[in-house]
């Protein structure tokens, strides 16, 4: 028998979640926590550690083990915000073809889909010894605002993992599909989704069995790394004027102070001051301790500009859902980012209402993801009874609806995803035209007609970019979409039909028919950024 | 609970020849007047019976890619509907389709109007949205159609007269 397993492929931490013997399972560490470090490390002699072995590595040798690879999967190494997030980051990149970045250890270039393998192939490991079961299928969660290239990446190290990937789904709405799975409800959800790298937020209808999102928005570069580094930042200042050593020009106290931050910062979520001593701080050749103490209020005094950026995009979803915030009956918590108070504070204030925190934040994507598996997979278990709620008291009630929905056949969850940015097409004078907003309904399939603009035009070029800004120049280019061997006619009398289709995985396709002839042209996009294509 | 695997494909031989002319309202199954409730849960309905993920392991890929584009034509009616300002959008271009048709028709008996004709594509379609707004009695819309048209062909007599009939009547 084979297992599909859903899996959290986080920024920080992955989860993986198989359904087997009925229920739904976690596939466990080492230490037998549910979370595995998404860390890759190459320590001298050419073997590779991955998850706590290599999150270990991270403090002794940072520049060849790999973290936050999630932040660079996909993307354009040229970016601002890529190159910026590349000052945090120890290790070395470089530019490789169609401009992706390529992680350098030991002078040997790695894709960054293949350090994502590396994780993904350890998950699929672990799983495999614990339930004794191979895993060949797999359904992985992406950041609701992912875009193409980074979704085809993901996906491309999955194949490289050896998983045959079913489906790419966001990961709030994996979130709903485990809530709703639990509850049986019909109303209107938001999914509060802060993690370890980036922010989501989506307003979902779950009714019966079908989890129809109706919008969502986020920040890609907004999660619990930035809280850590504003933190750090702020270790660092106290270092320098205590100690007379500035930490800032070295990679492995930065580190250091950037692991320290991460502690002290869960700390802060239980208690209201913490105080300690940070030591084996190397700078220079020398090592040195930096006592620290540091109360909840001065913490959240540091991070309170994140947390309102957070709380804007949610603002900004409202409203452009057309909903109130009285319509929202339950918030949910998702990501590890969501235990520090001020951030439930916050969201409990704006929403008006506290947020629901009954299924583990951590593990409440897997999960979905893995009852997604099932819905999808070539040979599916008959449906799962509701996961074991954590054992706290308000929680009780939900027992209730759980309950009933076990009592009758229940069916299975039928995800309606949508589109995470607009897909528009360029326009003479470098402005765009929006072909399918944001938060369309997947898969889609929309025509339109394309013209000639001059007489015996044999040739139309279709630029693509991801965004709605006015000037093409700002927004994401996504591709260019070449019609060639058009019959040579006065302008405007050719008519192409274009029709893009964005798929399940939230993938942009384009094909394009002359209608005339009813030639099919099935046009590809090269996708800049994304994976070339191996022979 | 979804169809069977004899349902779907009765259902997309007896769709797909006419997948191209239906208009969103025949797509998702909604009267004309549906409002946004009908709509979502004409939506909701499909989704449940139609959804490509329904069907992953019953289907060929052939047909499973046959059912996606279907579904895709449902899922743009149904976006394109549930929101008011495309939903006003769509409506205008129908009419404009329409009204469009009947002009062609008119122009065929009258032995073409070879003035129309003249105008650039996009001069043409402001002065049938001129024409239109008028036929709806929207005297202000008609005239900023046919500024605008003027503002493309500024030596069009027909613009021209037309802009002014419209001016004198008032």
């Amino acid at each position: 028998m084979n297992l599909a397993v859903g899996i959290d492929l986080g920024t920080t931490n992955s989860v993986a979640a198989v359904q087997t013997d009925g229920k739904i399972q976690f596939t466990r560490a080492d230490d037998g926590s549910h979370t595995h470090a998404s860390v890759v490390a190459f320590p001298p002699g050419g073997n590779v550690l991955v998850g706590p072995m290599a999150r270990a590595q991270r403090a002794i040798d940072p520049i060849h083990t790999v973290y936050s690879a999630k932040r660079l999967i996909g993307q354009n190494v040229r970016s601002p915000l890529v190159q910026l997030a590349l000052t945090a980051m120890p290790y070395e990149v470089e530019e490789g073809a169609n401009q992706q970045p390529l992680i350098v250890m030991h002078g040997r270039r790695h894709t960054v889909p293949e350090i994502s393998a590396e994780v993904l192939r350890y998950l699929k490991l672990k799983t495999e010894e614990q339930f004794g079961h191979s895993v060949e299928e797999a359904v992985i969660t992406v950041p609701a605002n992912f875009s193409d290239a980074q979704r085809q990446a993901t996906r491309e190290a999955g194949r490289l993992a050896g998983l045959d990937v079913l489906r790419l789904i966001n990961e709030p709405s994996a979130a709903a599909v485990a809530y709703g799975y639990v509850k049986s409800i019909d109303e209107i959800v938001a999914i509060f989704d802060f993690g370890g790298g980036t922010f989501d937020i989506s307003i979902l209808r779950i009714r019966r069995s079908i989890f129809e999102v109706l919008g969502t928005d986020g920040d890609f570069f907004l999660g619990g790394d930035d809280i850590d580094r504003a933190l750090a930042e702020q270790l660092a200042a106290e270092m320098n004027t205590s100690l007379s050593v500035d930490p800032r020009h070295s990679d492995e106290a930065m580190t250091r102070l950037m692991m320290a931050a991460e502690q002290i910062k869960i700390h802060l979520s239980s208690t209201t001051s913490a105080s300690g001593t940070i030591d084996s701080l190397l700078v220079g050749d020398t090592e040195y301790s930096l006592p620290f103490s540091i109360t909840r209020d001065h913490f959240e005094h540091l991070i309170t500009g994140h947390v309102d950026r957070t709380i804007e995009v949610c603002r900004n979803l409202m409203a452009s859902v057309d909903l109130q915030l009285r319509d929202i009956s339950a918030l949910i918590c998702v990501g590890g980012s969501t235990r520090i108070p001020l951030v439930r504070r916050r969201i409990a204030e704006v929403f008006g209402q506290e947020p629901r925190i009954d299924i583990n934040p951590d593990e409440v994507v897997a999960y979905g993801a893995a009852v997604q598996a099932q819905t999808l997979c070539s040979n599916p278990e008959p449906v799962a009874p509701p996961p074991q709620l954590d054992s706290k008291p308000e929680a009780a009630p939900a027992a209730t609806p759980a309950a009933l929905a076990l009592a009758e056949p229940v069916a299975r969850p039928l995800l309606l995803d949508v589109t995470p940015e607009a897909m528009s097409v360029g326009t003479a004078g470098g402005y765009i035209k929006t072909i399918l907003e944001k938060n369309v309904p997947i898969p889609i399939e929309h025509s339109k007609i394309f013209t000639t603009a001059h007489h015996d035009q044999t040739r139309v070029v279709i630029e693509c970019c991801r965004g709605a800004e006015k000037r093409f120049a700002d927004n994401e280019p996504l591709g260019t979409l070449i019609l060639e061997d058009l019959p040579a006619a006065p302008r405007g009398q050719v008519k192409i039909e274009v029709t893009f289709r964005v798929d399940t995985d939230g993938i942009l396709h384009v094909r394009a028919k002359d209608q005339k002839t009813g030639v099919n042209t099935e046009a590809q996009l090269n996708v800049i950024g994304a994976p070339v294509e191996g022979p | 609970m979804a169809w069977s695997k004899r349902d779907v494909l009765a259902y997309l031989d007896r769709v797909e020849p006419v997948l191209a002319k239906l208009d969103h309202f025949e797509a998702l199954d909604v009267p004309a007047d549906a409002g946004p409730v009908t709509i979502q849960d004409a939506f909701h309905h499909m989704a449940s019976n139609l959804h490509p993920d329904l069907y992953r392991r019953q289907l060929s890929a052939a047909d499973l890619e046959r059912l996606t584009i279907v579904y895709g034509r449902i899922a743009e009616a149904y976006r394109v509907l549930r929101n008011p300002d495309h939903r006003r959008d769509y409506l205008a271009r129908e009419a404009d389709k329409r009204n469009r048709g009947k002009t062609e028709t008119d122009d065929v008996k009258t032995g073409g109007n070879s003035a129309v004709a003249r105008l650039s594509p996009k001069a043409q379609r402001l002065y049938r949205r001129a024409q239109t707004s008028l036929r709806m009695k929207d005297i202000a819309s008609a005239k900023l159609n046919l500024r605008m048209a003027i503002a493309l062909e500024p030596k069009s007599a027909l613009l021209r007269e037309a802009l002014a009939d419209l001016e004198s009547e008032q």
